[in-house]
């Protein structure tokens, strides 16, 4: 008996696929077309008009430019939080801090976005307890939300779940023997993370942060949510596009446009990908 | 148990000292009081099966497992709670632990470089350690571009390029395949000799400790049964546990007299106490025989009465299972020759035991 | 402590950062039971009103019911293709293999305000009208990377010897895939569809482009209430929300194992 051909394993798939490149090919050609003025509707001739209204506005500028930096500072910070959480996971000896610690991740990861949003709206509002505790202790009260610090603080949260799992499972594959070789050979714990545990994780980091930046740069509800209106992210602008005009053709050349910067990481890292398990992964493991 | 002084301790200063060790996990016990001493440029092997507690001994050793009581000390210094590093014992791991992402130079020289050793100076000790190892040729290459034998080498060059006072080496040849396991011991001991480096190796291979080590302590439960030279080990097992991990391939029930020794109804006279025998302790005993301390005559000559069951040709030997009146097995290995004759199965003969140990009764 | 390879310097900046996590949580959890809309302590008293609007309220009842009703078509819809070319990614070798693969990953790298234009422009050009089956396919899009990822990464660990074993004792390919490979992909089955679920009752940036007057969705219609009402109805279904990822999160661990999980990256 012959095994079942690949096609009948995959067609369901190709199906899916298919219909998904389809709408955004179909997308990109919307986006090279022009709104009929006071309708849904759009109409050629075909040109690039979009894109240059997009680069010219200010607006776009600018919210471009606050996107990418506010994903960066995520992304940093979820390496400063992240690092250390996943490296105590992978390593410590208490089956039961170890469940724990993962027992929170997945609890917070699986309770989902809107659950979060809202919870931070809760915690950082005017009347939430971070300031309630500041007007107990007589503190002046800080303003968090409708502002950037809320709109990154709980993006942080919603992509630290998925940064620390990631990284995890990357520090979990570097073998502990290797540091208390480390030790053993007169390195301090220090010394032996910064020298073994710390450059073999590289790889594992990139592909975590990169995760990080992905779902930051991404990022919808949380700045409308928590920005109030104030703090436009990319994401949010196409969003308003689409409410307030309905302009379908430069809706989808901001998203095309968006699209391109939110893939540029995953290119940038297939490039250097040959070099980093060279220089980091040692040559074969 | 009691502790144990190194006979050649006499003459040589002690290196390592262990005394009265215990640690357990949880709710188990996994070292229950361990005593040992090794002598400056001793090689001493904790041999026992896997979960015995050698490997948790050499890791308390290392500083990998804080012990809950009792004390190590290395050349005098106490460094039973002292941080690993600070130790100057350098281990060899199982899994070898070289790090891929240095070259063979750089894993042999991490433990310079941490030392703060001059470039100058490590540039000598990386090159005198892999040239002691004879992987010169391989210096640039990384871990992952080496055989087993060769990543096996620059594991224990990178552990004695750091001139330790201690080399741990924790089934060191065991991802090793036979042919080149016993040429790296040998290997190993020539090199731990020259150097005169206090070692101490963890193995469950009772013919690696014999090949390895000056003294053996068969670890069993958490405790050493038995802290011999290898010779006597292998020749007088003190307990059951110890002959049967040393392969005895008889333990028989017996009842020991003075100047006479009964096994399944024969008595055998005996010109001096056989070894274990303790005065006073006469009475039902269980013996160890080694299968090619025992020979076979005809019925008669005095020895234990029994029949041929079975045999088996062994190439340069013969092993015959002879079954004894009471239903006791005796294993006898026997040199055989094209002209000597071998005996049929079914065969009446007569055992004649040599080396008999006494072996201590269970705890 | 020499034995620990990490200090306490660690153990404590990890605290912190797990209490950034569960605070929350902690919060949404109290105020869906606190009288008020003011989050205040210590509390007044405690109170199941939330709950009570929230179940009482039509429209978010509505969405409820088109929540459900979607995520059971889409879960196991989803399984049922990622199952199969799951098996071909691992098992079969085929010309443009790593390029499949990569194209059924694909669709997790583009943000999900892109793929709703794109959907919300696809859909209006073809003339498909019902608010149900666009949101419906939109989620097998999105949701099929992370089952795909779960099964590969589960069938990638299973040991091929146990298959050939069941083929020698004279099960056919068939009943060797049903007795053998099937109840191996149990974990990696639960684990995808965990994240299939939870993904498609939560998603809100793809699916807030499909929702129409007819089907609205319960992450859209909290949105709704969040911009309009200021009373912690929408914290009594966040509550309902942790309370059931803690259900799953203990269906998890008793079937799949949390180390299991952790090994696919």
């Amino acid at each position: 008996m012959k095994p079942v051909p690949v096609l009948w394993l995959i067609w369901p798939l190709l199906a899916v696929l298919g219909l998904f490149f389809a709408a955004l090919l179909r997308f990109a050609d919307t986006s090279l077309l022009q709104q009929i003025p006071g309708t849904a509707m759009f109409e050629g001739p075909r040109s690039l008009g979009n894109y240059a209204d997009t680069f010219a506005s200010p607006l776009a500028r600018k919210a471009l430019w606050d996107t990418l930096v506010m994903s960066l500072q995520i992304t940093g910070a979820a390496i400063v939080l992240g690092y250390p959480l996943a490296y105590l996971m992978a390593r410590s000896p208490s089956k039961f801090l170890r469940n724990a610690i993962f027992f929170v991740l997945i609890v917070t990861f699986l309770s989902g976005g809107i659950t979060r949003a809202y919870a931070w709206m809760l915690v950082l509002g005017n009347n939430g307890p971070v300031n309630g505790l500041l007007r107990e202790f007589g503190l002046p009260t800080v303003r968090m939300v409708n502002n950037r610090t809320g709109v990154v603080l709980s993006i942080v949260h919603f992509v630290l779940p998925f940064f620390v799992l990631t990284l995890l499972g990357a520090i979990r594959n570097i073998p502990a023997s290797l540091e208390e070789a480390a030790r053993s050979h007169g390195a301090s714990r220090w010394a032996a993370f910064r020298d073994v545990t710390l450059p073999l994780s590289v790889p594992g980091l990139v592909s975590a942060s990169l995760l990080a930046f992905t779902l930051a740069i991404s990022s919808f509800l949380f700045p409308l949510l928590l920005g109030g209106g104030r703090v436009q992210m990319f994401a949010n602008l196409i969003y308003d596009k689409i409410q307030s005009s309905f302009d379908m053709p430069a809706a989808s050349a901001m998203a095309m446009i968006f699209l391109v910067f939110a893939l540029l990481p995953i290119l940038a890292l297939n490039l250097i990908r040959g070099s980093l398990s060279r220089r980091f992964g040692g040559t074969r493991r | 148990m009691q502790h144990v002084p190194d006979i050649a301790a006499q003459e040589r200063a002690t290196a390592l000292r262990i005394s009265g060790l215990k640690k357990s996990f949880g709710s188990t016990l996994a070292v229950k009081g361990v005593s040992l001493d090794l002598a400056e440029g001793g090689i001493l092997a904790l041999l026992g099966p896997s979960g015995c507690g050698k490997t948790t001994i050499l890791r308390m050793i290392a500083g990998f497992a804080e012990p809950d009581s009792g004390t190590i000390a290395l050349n005098g210094r106490d460094i039973t709670r002292l941080a690993p590093e600070k130790r100057n014992a350098a281990m060899v791991f199982q899994s070898y632990a070289l790090f891929p992402h240095m070259t063979v130079a750089e894993n042999v020289g991490y433990g310079l470089k941490i030392r703060r050793v001059s470039r100058s100076e490590r540039e000598t000790r990386i090159w005198d350690a892999l040239k002691l190892v004879r992987l010169d040729q391989f210096a640039r290459r990384y871990p992952s571009e080496l055989s087993g034998g060769q990543q096996q080498r620059t594991a224990l060059a990178r552990a004695i390029a750091t001139r330790p006072d201690l080399l741990l080496l924790d089934e060191p040849f065991g991802a090793l395949d036979q042919n080149l396991r016993e040429a790296m011991q040998i290997e190993l001991r020539k090199l731990q000799e020259s150097l005169g480096l206090a070692t101490v190796i963890v193995t469950h291979d009772q013919q690696e400790a014999m090949i390895l080590a000056d003294r053996i302590a068969v670890v069993n439960d958490g405790r050493i049964e038995q802290l011999s030279p290898p010779a006597e080990l292998y020749d007088h097992p003190r307990t059951r546990f110890v002959a049967e991990f040393m392969g005895v391939e008889n333990i028989l029930d017996a009842v020991l007299a003075p100047g006479s020794l009964t096994v399944a109804g024969s008595t055998i006279a005996l010109d001096r106490p056989p070894a274990g025998a303790r005065p006073g302790r006469d009475g039902p005993c269980q013996i160890a025989l080694r299968a090619e301390a025992v020979t076979l005559g005809d019925p008669g000559i005095g020895g234990i009465g029994g029949t041929i069951g079975y045999r088996t040709n062994l190439g340069g030997r013969v092993l015959y299972e002879v079954s004894l009146s009471d239903g006791q097995m005796v294993k006898v290995s026997e040199a055989r020759a094209p002209d000597l004759p071998t005996r049929p199965v079914g065969q009446k003969v007569s055992v004649v035991p040599g080396g008999i140990t006494v072996l201590e009764p269970a705890a | 402590m020499s034995s620990r390879p990490y200090s306490p310097l660690l153990t404590f900046a990890a605290a912190l950062v797990l209490m950034f996590l569960v605070v929350p949580t902690l919060v949404i959890l109290y105020s869906s039971v606190s009288p008020s809309a003011r989050v205040q302590f210590p509390p007044e008293a405690v109170t199941l009103k939330w709950f009570g609007n929230f179940f009482e309220n039509s429209q978010f009842r509505d969405a409820l019911v088109n929540s459900l009703l979607v995520t059971a078509l889409v879960t196991p819809l989803t399984l049922a293709i990622a199952v199969p070319c799951s098996l071909a990614i691992v098992r079969r070798r085929f010309p443009g293999r790593g390029l499949l693969s990569a194209l059924a990953l694909s669709p997790l790298a583009v943000p999900g305000v892109v793929i709703g234009v794109a959907f919300l422009n696809f859909f209006a050009w073809t003339g498909i009208d019902s608010g149900f089956w666009k949101i419906a396919f939109a989620l097998v899009v999105i949701t099929l990377p992370f089952a795909i990822r779960a099964l590969v990464a589960t069938l990638e660990g299973l040991d091929l010897a146990l298959e050939e074993a069941a083929r020698n004792l004279g099960a056919s390919r068939f009943q060797t895939f049903l007795t053998v490979t099937l109840p191996q992909l149990r974990s990696g089955m639960l684990a995808g569809g965990i994240f299939v679920f939870v993904e498609a009752i939560d998603n809100f940036s793809t699916v807030v482009f499909l929702t129409d007057m007819r089907t609205n969705v319960l992450s859209v219609q909290a949105y709704s209430y969040i911009r309009d009402f200021n009373d912690p109805t929408v914290s009594a279904m966040a509550a309902i929300l942790i309370l059931q990822s803690v259900v799953l999160v203990f269906l998890l661990q008793r079937f799949a194992g949390f180390e299991k999980v952790i090994g696919g990256k």
